[in-house]
């Protein structure tokens, strides 16, 4: 087990290497001249601002230089400054991170409150009228694009009622409950989108699992079904789910990248989607190094969770 | 997914009625038993029909001004009108033509994709097969959206000199097909491998083998047909999910430019403004966007439980 632990920590490393290196290239892979892409957005730059951007880029230096002064430097924590506003993208990142990655858990947690008893209710109640209507929500709610529901949570209700979710960031020096109140629309849009693949794959587990010798035993020794689903069937269905749960981080990401959008979040994603319409080239560099990083440590951590917990395997 | 390597017979099913063939069976299966996915492949059906028949259908051009008075309700204009006085429904109608144009082309790719690096990697096996199933992995661990958008940051206004400048295929919305291709491609791959692993421990595969047909004569006349059927589950899938990729980042304003009338780009932020006075500007192609993706996904669902039971999720 630990060699396993070991030997997938060592696989990360070349993967986070792969997406530095990817990062890298993107900015040189840009057709034509950057620097000119850059400053096309400004109309009075001249021939010295060009200069100067490519300094600062470090595009002066030979490729390998530049390779590894763009290592060395995010070593360091250094992801340069952005060419437009000037700031250092770490600074950036490090206010936007947090807010990305807890609306990011929020959602996945309020999915899985709503996944997991469903998605259990409609395999022990296979083909009655709960498990059809749980079914159809699931598929719905893996047709129904978030970006429409969200559309409508925030026109609908201000028709109707005169309400409408906050749409003005509340952080938590404005008072917890002002935050969590703020976070909860988006967080539920995002999780009920999410919940629909977990909840399929709950029920396809549980009714798997309910149809082992081990779970008929254990009915026929006179367990109540309540005993039996929770001493039994569970802690084996539910191992598949966590691998869903840990492929869904990424899903998760990039539905916060559209809903921050809507609801003017301050995150990460919003700042990913600005900083491509100003073709800030190293701020976009800066974000899908640190997103993919992300993505990739929590994957680590699933395959980890994953070992740990189901006996049948064994990595050797 | 565990399952895909088991040794269960995917074809038993339809070996039972010799009568018909796999594709018939399959469809008069889907009419007879499968209710929803018979309405998915219904709108499917509605929404090609859509597309191809766009000008016909619609009565305005999609970026006709003045084919009413602005951000009227559904009435003479049965979707009504938008901020600029544009016909909804025809926006609506040519909008079908976009996704299914757009879907089709990344689907046509990502079939390629994925019978090439999981025909190549199941069959071979060995170091081949472990070069392809890491690169996959990575591939898979990199959020999709994020990769997308980092494709359309760097291409941004790029001008290939052999597309057209306007119309369906000019370079941005080529790259873009592409690369929602790449993305499913490589994804449904693993399947396809999965699927060539028990194909290849067939014994009409041994029987090639044995009468000293080559590889390739293997894998494209005896390997390729068998992996058929799950790749058509996978296609008609991706349809969906490549709709609502497109839709996602013509949304954000970064996906097919604004002068082609788009589902996700009706949604964008400019008609946000309008939206609580006039609804119905984001209603329809809301609906139109989650109908379309519903009916491949429905129609998707029944294929797999028809075609092969492998796969059910």
């Amino acid at each position: 087990m630990q060699r396993y632990f070991a030997r997938r920590v060592m696989l990360a490393i070349p993967t986070i290497f792969f997406v530095m290196f990817a990062t890298f290239a993107m900015v040189r892979f840009v057709p034509g001249d950057v620097v000119e892409l850059i400053l096309a957005e400004n109309p009075y730059a001249t021939e010295e601002d060009a200069n100067a951007l490519r300094k600062q880029l470090g595009l002066d230096q030979p490729i390998p230089i530049q390779f590894a002064r763009y290592v060395g430097d995010l070593a360091q924590g250094d992801m340069g400054e952005s060419p437009w506003t000037g700031r250092a993208i770490t600074t950036e990142l490090k206010g936007r991170l947090p807010i990305t990655l807890e609306f990011g858990l929020f959602a996945v947690i309020l999915g899985l409150f709503v996944a997991l008893p469903v998605g259990i209710i409609s395999a022990i109640r296979q083909d009655t009228l709960i498990d059809y209507v749980a079914r159809s929500f699931a598929i719905l709610s893996l047709s129904v694009p978030y970006f429409f529901t969200a559309t409508l949570l925030v026109i609908f209700p201000v028709i109707w009622w005169g309400w409408s979710p906050p749409l003005t960031y509340a952080g938590w020096s404005e008072g917890i409950w002002d935050h969590v109140y703020y976070m909860f629309f988006p967080a539920l849009l995002l999780g009920v989108n999410l919940s629909g693949s977990v909840m399929r794959m709950t029920r396809t587990m549980v009714l798997e699992v309910m149809r082992q010798d081990y779970i008929r035993t254990a009915y026929a020794k006179g367990l109540r079904e309540r005993t039996v689903l929770t001493r039994h069937a569970m802690k084996n269905a539910l191992i598949p789910v966590v691998t869903i749960i840990g492929l869904q981080v990424g899903t998760a990401l990039s539905g916060t990248l559209i809903i921050e959008t809507i609801f003017n979040m301050p995150g990460v994603g919003r700042y990913f989607i600005g900083a491509i319409l100003a073709r800030d080239y190293p701020s976009v560099q800066g974000v899908v190094l640190v997103l993919a990083t992300v993505v990739v440590f929590v994957n680590l951590a699933v395959d980890l969770v994953y070992a740990a917990i189901d006996p049948r395997i064994s990595y050797a | 997914m565990a399952a895909q390597t088991s040794a269960i017979d995917f074809a038993a099913p339809i070996k039972a009625t010799k009568s018909r063939g796999i594709w018939a069976d399959a469809f008069v299966r889907i009419v007879r038993e499968k209710p929803m996915g018979l309405f998915g492949g219904l709108l499917v059906v509605m929404f090609i029909v859509m597309a191809a028949g766009a000008p016909l259908i619609a009565p305005f051009g999609p970026n006709e001004l003045g084919a009413g008075e602005r951000l009227i309700g559904p009435s003479s204009n049965i979707f009504g009108t938008d901020n600029l006085g544009r016909d909804i429904f025809s926006r609506v109608v040519y909008g079908a033509r976009v996704s299914i144009t757009i879907s089709l082309v990344a689907v046509g790719a990502a079939t390629f994709i994925s019978l090439g690096l999981g025909i190549v990697s199941g069959f071979f096996g060995g170091w081949v097969d472990t070069i392809i199933q890491r690169f996959v992995d990575g591939f898979i661990a990199f959020p999709g959206l994020v990769l997308l958008l980092a494709v359309v940051a760097v291409f941004r206004g790029a001008e290939a000199p052999f597309l057209p400048r306007d119309g369906l295929f000019r370079t941005e919305i080529v790259l873009l097909m592409i690369t929602i291709g790449m993305l499913l491609g490589v994804g449904n791959s693993r399947v396809i491998r999965g699927s060539t692993l028990v194909v290849s421990n067939e014994t009409y595969v041994e029987a090639a083998r044995a009468i000293g047909a080559s590889n390739t004569r293997i894998m494209f006349s005896y390997i390729l047909p068998n992996v058929m059927a799950p790749m058509i589950t996978l296609a008609t899938l991706g349809l969906g999910t490549a709709i609502l990729i497109e839709a996602s980042l013509s949304f954000l304003g970064l996906g097919v430019p604004p002068d082609v009338a788009t589902w996700g780009g009706m949604l964008n932020r400019e008609a946000r403004a309008f939206m609580t006075e006039s609804p119905w500007i984001a209603v329809f192609p809301g609906l139109a966007l989650s109908l379309a993706v519903f009916g491949f996904n429905m129609l998707g669902d029944a294929l797999r439980d028809v075609l092969d039971p492998r796969l059910r999720t």
